[in-house]
């Protein structure tokens, strides 16, 4: 057995490697702590049974969160939190504030994953990889396997439809 | 107002992302366009919003039941992962190769509604290709009734239990790439490659796009590592059952 938890570039320390990226990407994604672990168990235990189709040599994030996201898609969503309980009301409550010079940041929050919550899930999986992640386009077009032109813009939609609920009314962005 | 600066220009500047002379014409732009200015700050706090939105610093450290599963599971040797990919790249070079058509004429020869089969995907019972599907062991090459040839790549099983093929599929100069599954004694495609022209200095791309299809569905699939020679004889010999 060459490969052991010693060598740098083993599938196994690249695994371990790729976690905490795979889990700021599910939590995200899935927008609970709990959906989020879940998700990122079920794209470890993927990856780990599809090594075989994984490229030695290339990098091994992408490629494991191209199967979270898969999975996410196919699956997960559908028994998920995201998309059933989501904070709509608070919206509307909060909407109500007026003269939110001094926005308190916990409403901001709250507003920005409701905005979240409402976005496409092709469109938030975007801003997640370039707001949180930080990755370039190119890097979020290896992930998704789309161009590079798709990622630019389902990118500034995403970010115009939650910069639209972070605005105070009446001070738009407009259209 | 500044109808002359989209969302998708501010967005992309402010991931530094637009070319030179576009970041430089936009930012001229953006110094008398008040507008737009507002504009691109509201975008950098959407930014800013999504990070403070998920920000969870113990998300830095994997969590322990998620590194315990890595940690324990039984990785396969690099040597047979490097195995495990010639398998895959022995079908992969024919796609690079030449991506092609098919959607024209093994579309025609695969979704013809003939015999009544109503579902696009499934593979006629009776046909040259399903007798392929049969019968091809791995790795070799068959003429499809004089048409073109048949490759079979690998077989394997998936997760719901069936058995399934990655098969290339040449007519002519072109040539599609799938995955047909097994069930109830009929093939079925689950994935089949869009048909393109071969074209000269395109093969890369296309089959690129050919190769991450074919992953994304292999994995939507669930699919176990492919099947040795042995195995495989074994289960063209007992009908796939």
């Amino acid at each position: 057995m060459r490969q052991s938890r010693d060598e740098p570039d083993s599938p196994k320390a690249l695994l371990l490697q790729a976690i905490p990226r795979l889990q700021r990407f599910c939590y995200a994604m899935t927008g609970s702590r709990e959906d989020g672990e879940d998700l990122a168990q079920i794209a470890l235990e993927r990856a780990i049974g599809n090594l075989h189709r994984w490229t030695p040599g290339s990098r091994m994030e992408p490629w494991v969160l191209r199967i979270a996201y898969n999975a996410w898609i196919d699956e997960v969503r559908a028994r998920s939190r995201r998309g059933k309980v989501v904070a709509i009301d608070d919206m509307y409550d909060l909407s109500l504030v007026d003269g939110r010079d001094v926005v308190e940041s916990a409403i901001d929050l709250k507003r920005t994953r409701a905005a979240m919550d409402a976005l496409p899930d092709d469109h938030r999986v975007i801003l997640t990889l370039v707001a949180i992640e930080g990755m370039s386009y190119q890097e979020v077009s290896e992930v998704l396997k789309i161009p590079i032109g798709t990622v630019m813009s389902r990118l500034s939609r995403a970010r115009k439809a939650v910069a639209q609920r972070l605005q105070p009314a009446g001070s738009a962005v407009h259209e | 107002m500044s109808d002359e600066i989209s969302d998708e220009q501010l967005s992309a500047y402010l991931d530094g992302a637009l070319p030179p002379h576009q970041r430089a014409a936009l930012e001229r732009a953006l110094e008398t366009d008040a507008a737009a200015r507002a504009r691109l700050q509201a975008l950098r706090q959407a930014d800013e919003a999504v990070r403070a939105a998920y920000a969870a610093p113990d998300l830095d450290t994997p969590a322990p039941r998620l590194a315990a599963l890595v940690r324990d599971a039984a990785i396969a040797p690099q040597d047979r992962l490097f195995a495990a990919q010639r398998i895959a790249d022995r079908w992969r070079v024919p796609i690079a190769a030449g991506i092609a058509l098919v959607v024209g004429a093994a579309g025609g020869m695969i979704a013809a509604p003939r015999g009544g089969a109503l579902d696009p995907a499934a593979v006629p019972a009776g046909g040259a290709l399903h007798a392929m599907l049969e019968q091809a062991p791995s790795g070799a090459e068959r003429a499809l009734d004089g048409a073109g040839v048949f490759r079979a790549s690998s077989s394997f099983r998936i997760g719901d239990g069936r058995y399934c093929r990655e098969v290339e599929v040449q007519i002519g100069a072109s040539a599609s790439a799938g995955v047909a599954c097994r069930q109830d004694d009929r093939w079925r495609f689950e994935v089949l490659t869009a048909a393109a022209p071969a074209t000269a200095g395109g093969y890369e791309t296309v089959g690129d796009d050919a190769a991450s299809v074919l992953d994304a569905a292999l994995s939507r699939l669930d699919a176990q590592a492919p099947l040795d020679a042995e195995a495989e004889a074994a289960l063209i010999a007992g009908d796939w059952r």
